[in-house]
């Protein structure tokens, strides 16, 4: 059992996008994932780019993610 | 030519004039390359000089991550390091 599954928040630790919240919302292969959140489009990304958290999330909406992690979490860990 | 002039690191361009005449242009050496400033590792950046740097556009002139001083890796560090301690709480 791996930690990166669908539901899971993660850190990115890479690129434009890194130190910002997003969840993991389908995975593609054993490397990539497509991830999401309020200040991270979606799009495919590395596993190894990513930093998971002991959280995860229902994934109902587009909306309804970025509402939570804003609400729970805020938009990243540098502001 | 001048003593100074002949170090490698200055180009030599030959030129003919418009009275047909072969000169030697010399080009300015090229800066020496960006280091990171935590592990001291070279940085792959644009190795020009500052007033040509200006004339490029902003993205070109430094890479769009958050820490945009230490190399990649060292940025992954200290992104890891705030992540870390959000986990504690």
């Amino acid at each position: 059992m791996s930690l990166i599954e669908p539901g899971r928040v993660c850190i990115k630790t890479a690129g434009r996008e890194a130190g910002k919240y997003c969840v993991v919302l389908e995975v593609v292969d054993k490397n990539f994932v497509i991830v999401q959140g309020p200040k991270v489009r979606k799009r495919r990304c590395n596993i190894a780019h990513l930093e998971p958290l002991p959280e995860k999330i229902d994934l109902k909406s587009v909306e309804y993610i970025n509402r939570i992690i804003l609400e729970k979490f805020g938009e990243g860990v540098i502001e | 030519m001048r003593r100074a002039l002949r170090s490698t690191k200055i180009k030599k361009i030959v030129k003919r004039t418009p009275s047909n005449r072969l000169t030697i242009h010399f080009r300015k050496p090229a800066p020496d390359y960006a280091h990171c400033g935590v592990c001291g590792k070279k940085i792959v950046r644009a190795r020009l000089r500052p007033s040509e740097i200006r004339k490029l556009p902003k993205v070109q002139r430094r890479p769009e991550r958050p820490f945009p001083e230490p190399c990649p890796k060292c940025m992954r560090e200290k992104i890891k390091e705030l992540f870390r301690a959000v986990i504690k709480i």
